[in-house]
């Protein structure tokens, strides 16, 4: 199995450069697969105790897939674009089936201190699932826009994955002034977008 | 404010374009800036206000990573679902009376749906046919034709089928929804972390499948597909074979266009990628299967390469890389299996999936395997886990090893090769050309054949239990071995060392050590000195030599061909570790130790500093070095021995499964040298996790895991916690009668130490039937073993405390004819202890001191000067003295015992077993001052030993007591130990009158004499 694998990554990747849409589509599939997996075996031992490195989890997805010396610059730029945005797509999808379990029965209600607590905290410093999906409509809608490509990709990286700026600087070709200003902007729009 | 839904993109650029130029100016510009690069846009100005504000906030929005939020919220455990994430896009609502609700993953050919089947209300798992395989495929018609006779497949290792059609130009068919995941991702997920799945694990489940594949192959149908994705593991840890019909009706060299061939090659068979499609046949899945074991067990697949070429090219050309190389932890046994799964011709392969299963569930069960290593390369033996069979229930007075008395050998094996090496030189070489030349298929196949056709089909173990029809077996297949294997030198060595193996099995050690010495001198000259085979034959022999008996000759051997081998093979390999580890304990059986130690010290020194201390085989050194040590009779030794087998233990948990035998083994080791110094709940504790062991190693119900629980149930006596002790006596006894028969030697074995057990609680007649019982058991069973004796000592014993001397003396005569008996046990310890007694309570008091003298005299000609065993023959000679009031003579032998027992045992009873003799043999002496504390604290040491204090040993400490006092002429005292005496006396007497349930299957009275 690796064999098939690690081979087309590669090779798909090389294909992408060179604009090649079905293979962005054959290696979106190939890394969502991968760090699906990566993602639901962390997910589980978060549950004993671990945390979840998402960041952790794409750069073993990295490896995995292309094994060896590595990939030229921009193959590593698409492939960590690719791979948060697949990342994106798996916590996202989490969400939403907790979501679901959350609001299908079976579970024991809060009661009204443990709700309002929780949901003081929440608003202080995180998104709850519903800000999530919206966060991904959002983010859809401005990846509408050629121009405007990167925010969904930073907004991957940092807000997905939890890579640092350097490390986004890297791979997105920005300098980090610049890429502190893109942040900024990206937040202002998602933070407008949700909250109106 | 919103923007509307969809702004130009221009208008969009812009935002961005001027948010970041407004973000460059002074704050306090802003406003003006903003109103001057907007014009008349005021809703542009506006809107880039508002960013700018929701920039200004400085809120957390975004700051905390996505998962670090969903880490918090509860995630539902249960999940029974495939959670497989939701693909919008069916591409159909429906098909037929199934409702497509959202897609689960995609195989080779089709796509599967997570569905609904309307009618029944239950939710399936919809396979649909790619549309663009459609063309490819064979008519619809045949289609349904297998699905239908898939249907009717009913095995609960089969995915069940509900329905199938054809609908919108597809095929579907819809399975019963398994809620687990694939093989593939369990394989993908652990290998992610490093990890294994345990091997036992995985033997179960892929022994499911292959009977599930049996199962098919009985209705005709050949699965062709086998691989990890098609296989299931449930929630209930069930392998459930999937993908049927799909896979059935695959031309493979069409699969070739869908890219998705690659999965599937790695576990494609050397006749499917060659398209010889007459050969695809049951074992075609056989193969596959064995890949899919390959590839789980190693964590890769059989054939990696960059190209399909290259796998292609390996698939049929190239022999896997040996399964121990890429995991060391698997035994020689499974490579054997996984090997013989993955032969090129079908015909070398298992013949059916259920002869596969069979040898899969062997291993399991820690069998014999049927298969055999084709090869000549690959690795012969199995290694031999020694468990030790007898009872070791009377404690380390009476658990001493049957020794071997040293025997000539019959023959003098290096002279003779000295000798062939002159006069067969000149013709190795060309021989050699030859060997070379032998088609090494044919060899492996003639190996295989002869082996199968004249001797293993009939050596199934628990199936041959006569030992002289085996010798006759063995000498009917060594006549075909002159016609069938003439021209085939490897094979002959093979079939020799084979031969050999099952002579030893049988105890015949001289023809195995002939079949061996043959099959030296054959090796020697027409394979090479230094031939792996060869070199395995000396080993062998070696081995061979010690098990039999032939302590020095096996020394001698074992120095020699280590010599020999280890250059060849190499420090770390297996075979060398193995031949270390013996040739130690051969060392230390001739007396030995330093050189032993030194051995094992060597050893292990070597291989750190050559392999590091990672290195699987430093690891094996280590523990090697450990037992030595352990072995050792010095107390630094005896330390750093016990030091280094947990260090041993801990790394093999961090490397191995948790109930590998290797830890089993060590666990084992710990638990007796606990309870050789007296340890007994340390000893408890090691014993339950090595029962734990057993029990997921090779199931609660198996001989292996019974077993050790009888083992369990001693520990838990040792404790004091008898009654404990005797229901898991009792139940063990009970399952094994059940799952294993009457008369199997586990069964035999339970029943021989619960009687055991029984006759120290003074419950003599209930001891008596189940010694006689194992008895007659055992005279069927076993092989030579020194199980037979062994019950007939207990009974000896018996006997002796039920004051019936005639029945011991008539007992001891049969034990005399016994064909070991002469050889061997008349130098046991324990049976001289036994006999010594028997004449005491008999009043030959001369006969009982002969014996107590010359066990105690064997005992310093077999052990080191410190060995405990020693000190208590000295204690038990002593004990006698006293009784006979010649406390001057007991005094410097019990001395000379109790410092050996407070320095290397000082927990265990015999210290103050001593300790209480040689208080008893001073106030024989009226030295009563300097007795008195010898016998307080004897007996306080006895009664934190519930186990020997509520027997014979703690009523004789407070009998002396009691004496002493008496002597003392100090009354009250007296009187107080004689209160105790009594209360003694009575806890013992309503242990032995307790109300028992009767036994099972009790003899007919009379029936036993």
């Amino acid at each position: 199995m690796s064999l098939g694998i690690t081979k087309t990554t590669t090779t798909l990747l090389a294909a992408l450069s060179d604009g090649d849409n079905e293979a962005a589509r054959k290696l979106f599939s190939i890394v969502y697969r991968e760090l699906h997996t990566l993602a639901h075996a962390a997910m589980r031992r978060e549950r004993q105790g671990h945390i979840l490195q998402t960041t952790a989890l794409v750069h073993e997805a990295y490896l995995r897939l292309v094994p060896g010396e590595g990939l030229r610059c921009e193959d590593r730029a698409h492939f960590f674009g690719l791979a948060a945005r697949a990342m994106r797509h798996i916590l996202i999808n989490e969400a939403r089936k907790r979501n679901a379990v959350k609001r299908g029965s079976g579970r024991q209600p809060l009661s009204l201190d443990d709700l309002h607590e929780s949901k003081q905290e929440e608003a202080a410093s995180s998104l709850s699932f519903e800000d999530l999906e919206a966060l991904e409509t959002a983010m859809k809608k401005l990846e509408q826009y050629e121009s405007l490509e990167w925010v969904g990709t930073l907004v991957d990286l940092r807000f997905f994955v939890g890579l640092t700026f350097d490390e986004i600087a890297e791979i997105m070709s920005f300098s980090k002034g610049t890429l502190m200003r893109r942040w900024d902007f990206a937040k202002a729009w998602l933070q407008r977008e949700l909250e109106g | 404010m919103k923007i509307e839904d969809t702004p130009f993109p221009e208008r969009v650029e812009r935002l961005w374009g001027l948010f970041d130029a407004a973000l460059n100016q002074e704050e306090a510009n802003r406003e003006d800036f903003l109103s001057r690069a907007c014009g008349g846009d005021i809703s542009l100005k506006e809107e880039l206000i508002t960013l700018i504000a929701k920039h200004e906030k400085d809120s957390h929005f975004l700051e905390r990573p996505a998962w670090e939020s969903l880490a918090e919220q509860p995630v539902d455990d249960k999940s029974g679902s495939p959670d497989i994430s939701a693909d919008p896009d069916l591409p159909f609502e429906n098909l037929g009376e199934f409702r497509l609700i959202r897609r689960l993953g995609e195989g080779g050919m089709g796509v599967v749906y997570l569905a609904m089947q309307e009618s029944v209300g239950r939710e399936v798992a919809l396979k649909v046919i790619r549309p663009e395989l459609m063309g490819l495929t064979e008519t619809a018609k045949r289609f349904a034709r297998e699905v239908e006779a898939i249907s009717r497949l009913r095995h609960p290792n089969i995915v069940t089928l509900f329905g199938s059609g054809q609908e919108q130009n597809v095929l579907y068919f819809a399975m019963e929804l398994l809620p687990g995941k694939g093989l593939d991702d369990e394989l993908r997920e652990v290998s992610a972390h490093g990890e294994r799945i345990p091997t036992t694990k995985v033997l179960r489940w892929i022994k499911e499948i292959a009977w599930a594949l049996e199962s098919a192959h009985g209705s005709g149908i050949v699965h062709r597909d086998v691989k990890p994705s098609n296989i299931r593991i449930t929630a209930k840890d069930q392998a459930v074979l999937t993908d049927f019909s799909i896979a059935r009706h695959t031309n493979l060299t069409s699969l070739t266009l869908t890219g998705e061939f690659r999965g599937t090659l790695s576990y494609s068979s050397p006749e499917q990628v060659e398209a010889r499609p007459r050969e695809i046949d049951c074992r075609t899945d056989v193969y596959s299967l064995g890949a899919t074991l390959y590839e789980a067990i190693t964590g890769r697949v059989p054939f990696e390469g960059d190209t399909t070429k290259q796998v292609l090219h390996q698939i049929i050309q190239k022999e896997p890389v040996s399964p121990r190389r890429l995991n060391s932890a698997i035994s020689r046994d499974l490579e054997t299996v996984i090997l013989k799964a993955l032969e090129k011709d079908p015909d070398r392969r298992y013949r059916t999936a259920a002869d596969f299963a069979d040898d899969l569930d062997r291993i399991l069960n820690g069998e014999m395997i049927l298969a055999r290593p084709a090869g000549p390369g690959t690795r012969f033996w199995k290694r031999v886990r020694r468990y030790p069979v007898t009872s070791t229930a009377i404690g380390i007075a009476l658990s001493t090893v049957l020794c071997f008395a040293g025997y000539v050998l019959l023959v003098s094996y290096p002279g003779m090769v000295a000798e062939q090496d002159k006069t067969k030189n000149a013709l190795k070489k060309a021989k050699a050309a030859r060997v070379e030349a032998e088609n090494q298929a044919q060899v492996a196949t003639t190996v295989t054949r002869f082996l199968c056709d004249r001797v293993l089909s009939s050596f199934e173990p628990r199936i041959v239990d006569d030992a002289d029809l085996v010798k006759r077996m063995v000498t009917n297949a060594e006549k075909y071995i002159e016609t069938d294997l003439a021209s085939a030198p490897l094979a002959e060595v093979l079939v020799r060392q084979k031969l050999g193996k099952i002579c030893n099995k049988n105890t015949d050690w001289e023809s195995a050590a002939d079949h061996y010495t043959k099959a030296i001198e054959l090796g020697r000259a027409d394979l090479g000195e230094d031939h792996p085979e060869t070199l395995r034959c000396l080993f062998l022999l070696a081995e061979n030599l010690q098990h039999g008996g032939y302590l020095r000759q096996s020394e001698q051997q074992w120095r020699c061909s280590l010599e020999l081998a280890e250059p060849v093979l190499g420090k770390n390999h297996p075979d060398v570790g193995r031949a270390v580890e013996l040739f130690s304990g051969v060392l230390q059986a001739n007396l030995k130790h330093a050189e032993s130690l030194e051995l094992a010290r060597k050893y292990h020194t070597d291989l750190l500093v050559e392999y590091g201390e990672d290195d699987p085989g430093t690891l094996n050194a280590k523990w090697i070095l450990a037992s030595v040590l352990s072995c050792s009779m010095e107390r630094g030794n005896l330390k750093e021995g016990k030091r280094l087998m947990r260090y041993c233990l801990a790394r093999r948990r961090e490397t191995l499964e948790r109930e590998d035998p290797g830890i089993l083994g060590i666990l084992h080791e710990l638990a007796n040298i606990a309870e050789t110094q007296g340890e007994y709940t340390e000893q408890l504790n090691l014993r339950s996790q090595w029962v734990e062991g057993h029990d997921s190693c090779y199931g609660f119900e198996s001989a292996r895991a019974l077993e050790s629980r009888i083992w369990l149930a001693e520990a838990v006596d040792r404790t004091g916690q008898f009654e404990e002790a005797e229901r898991a006596y009792r139940e063990t006894l009970e399952k094994s009668r059940k799952k294993l028969g009457e008369e199997d030697v586990v069964t035999s074995l339970a029943k021989c130490d619960l009687a055991v057990f029984w006759t120290r609680r003074g419950r003599y007649d209930d001891a008596e039937v189940l010694h006689y019982q194992a008895l007659r058991s055992r005279e069927k069973t076993s092989r030579g073993d020194g199980s037979i004796l062994w019950s007939m000592f207990c009974i000896i014993d018996l006997h002796r405390r039920k004051g019936e001397y005639d029945r011991s003396v008539e007992m001891s005569e049969l034990a005399w004819k016994q064909p070991r008996f002469q050889k061997v046990t008349s130098q046991n310890n324990f049976f001289l202890n036994t006999m010594a007694r028997l004449h005491e309570d008999m009043k030959n008091y001369e006969e009982a001191e002969g014996f107590y003298r010359q066990s105690l005299s064997i005992a310093e000609k077999k052990n080191q000067p410190q060995h405990p065993r020693i000190a208590i023959a000295r204690v038990n000679l002593a004990c006698f003295f006293i009784l006979h009031d010649r406390y001057a003579e007991a005094e410097p032998l019990l001395r000379r015992a109790l410092s050996v027992l407070e320095e290397l045992t000082p927990r265990h009873f015999s210290r103050f077993v001593a300790m209480s003799a040689l208080g008893m043999a001073l106030a024989g002496q009226e030295r009563c001052a300097e007795a008195e504390p010898f016998l307080l604290e004897s007996h306080d040491g006895l009664e934190g030993i519930p186990y020997s204090y509520y027997a014979d040993d703690g009523l004789e400490a407070i009998e002396r007591l009691v004496k002493l006092y008496e002597l003392l002429k100090k009354p009250v005292r007296a009187e107080k130990w004689q209160r105790k005496l009594a209360a003694l006396l009575e806890a013992k007497r309503k242990m032995k009158n307790r109300d028992y349930s009767p036994l099972k299957s009790r003899p007919v009275p009379g029936e036993e004499r």
